[in-house]
């Protein structure tokens, strides 16, 4: 998903506005991330993270607001999902498959061929691969997180959005996400997370968003991101 | 890339159903129940069973196919799969196509199981056209799975889906309902011109329950 870098900020969101039962939730967020950046989403429970990032991976839609991806309209969904990928809150793989099905299916989904040995080569790494005949249901939560991530490693998309990503996972797993944000990042994939926990991210470079009242504050500058 | 998604997504399934057999193993028992309580109940033979048979066969498979289609997209819901599925950039038409392949090969392997038993419980005088009613069954099967696939994936996230689906599903079946068991009993009277004719009535209802659920799913999905 690396063949045609650009200048164009990889994330592009501006007025997000999105209300429930009249009840706005965002409240003209605007958002700019570029190329091998990563920024974490700050926020108490409620404060609308989940619905930013679901509306930024093309889940929901804004009552108002534009948003660009890689400098293409989000509207053209196919062509811009192409480029980015949502790990939620639940982990998105089907319990009754082994890790090797549940990636090869996923790859078909975008259209790439499955490589056994990236397969391997991914599942060593979040240390599944002596897991691989097991079925998901067997998996702890924190086994089926590492899968969901392995499933991320395998795309390498543009812009990964992460909701809650350290969830369920012990210090071992915290280490290998950020180790692995910060290699996407190299490659030039900007990744926009939401947290709870500052020092879980303290060795990853990152800028820090705070979603407050509908706003998104930009805490390193202090400004309206 | 719209074959190696319907493949994807029709593999995945056919090989879930090996693993679970929840879905054939449930359609297969309630059809052989349905066949067994319409042979006690309505004991039909001879000119009977040529006029009233059709009807009870379509009407058993109809029933049973409700069983697997209702839960189609279960598996999908469970996890947020579906979340991942939207998100990928494969046409969800083609995702839509899949899951119908799945579907409509689930309800047909249960119809290859049922005309045995149908025939035999049913006895009719005279040659039976079977190739011709299989192929019939077949066409009547792609309208059910075609509109059973779209409702179960608008109802799969509703509390009361058990009772919903088969609530809006079956008014829209009527058409595929009487052009399916009507040809079937002509072909069993030898009338195939007749036959012709309500073949083509149920072709036509299949391409427009085709065309409706993929711009219906697709939107559905999106928004």
């Amino acid at each position: 998903m690396h063949e045609t870098p650009s200048a164009a900020p990889m994330l592009e969101a501006e007025g997000i506005v999105k209300r429930f039962h009249g009840v706005p939730v965002l409240n003209g967020v605007g958002l700019r991330l570029h190329a091998g950046e990563t920024a974490v989403l700050y926020g108490p429970n409620g404060a609308g993270k989940t619905t930013l990032l679901r509306i930024l991976a093309t889940l929901g839609r804004p009552d108002t607001g534009t948003l660009r991806i890689d400098g293409e309209d989000a509207e053209e969904r196919n062509s811009v999902r192409a480029k980015m990928m949502y790990c939620g809150h639940a982990t998105q793989l089907y319990d009754d498959l082994e890790p090797i099905e549940n990636l090869r299916f996923f790859l078909s989904l975008y259209g790439r061929k499955a490589d056994e040995a990236a397969m391997q080569a991914v599942l060593e790494r979040v240390s599944l691969w002596r897991f691989r005949l097991f079925q998901v249901s067997t998996f702890s939560a924190g086994m089926r997180r590492r899968l969901s991530f392995a499933r991320a490693m395998l795309l390498r998309p543009r812009l990964l959005l992460l909701d809650e990503p350290y969830t369920s996972l012990d210090t071992a797993g915290g280490d290998l996400v950020n180790e692995v944000i910060r290699e996407l990042n190299a490659e030039g994939t900007a990744v926009l997370m939401s947290n709870h926990s500052p020092e879980r991210v303290a060795d990853l470079p990152h800028r820090r968003l705070r979603l407050q009242a509908g706003r998104l504050l930009d805490e390193d500058s202090d400004h309206v991101a | 890339m719209w074959l190696s998604v319907i493949w994807a997504l029709f593999r995945k399934d056919a090989l879930l159903e090996l693993r679970r057999r929840e879905t054939l193993l449930a359609m297969g028992a309630f059809g052989v129940l349905s066949m067994l309580l319409y042979n006690f109940a309505l004991p039909l033979d001879g000119d009977r069973a040529r006029d009233l048979a059709p009807g009870l066969l379509w009407v058993s498979v109809t029933f049973t196919a409700m069983l697997g289609l209702g839960k189609a997209f279960a598996v999908e819901k469970q996890n947020d799969v579906m979340d991942a599925l939207v998100m990928s950039p494969a046409p969800k038409a083609a995702i839509f196509l899949g899951k119908l392949a799945s579907n409509f090969v689930f309800i047909a392997v249960i119809e290859l199981f049922l005309i045995p038993l149908f025939a035999a419980f049913f006895p009719v005088q005279g040659n039976a056209p079977w190739g011709a009613m299989i192929g019939t069954l077949f066409l009547g099967s792609l309208g059910l799975a075609t509109i059973g696939t779209l409702f179960s994936s608008i109802t799969v996230a509703m509390r009361a889906r058990e009772v919903i689906f088969p609530l809006v599903l079956l008014p829209l079946m009527v058409p595929v309902i009487i052009a399916t068991s009507q040809a079937l009993a002509a072909f069993l009277n030898g009338e195939t011109t007749a036959a012709g004719a309500w073949l083509r009535m149920l072709g036509v209802a299949d391409l427009i329950f085709m065309v409706a659920s993929l711009w219906v799913f697709e939107f559905l999905v999106e928004d």
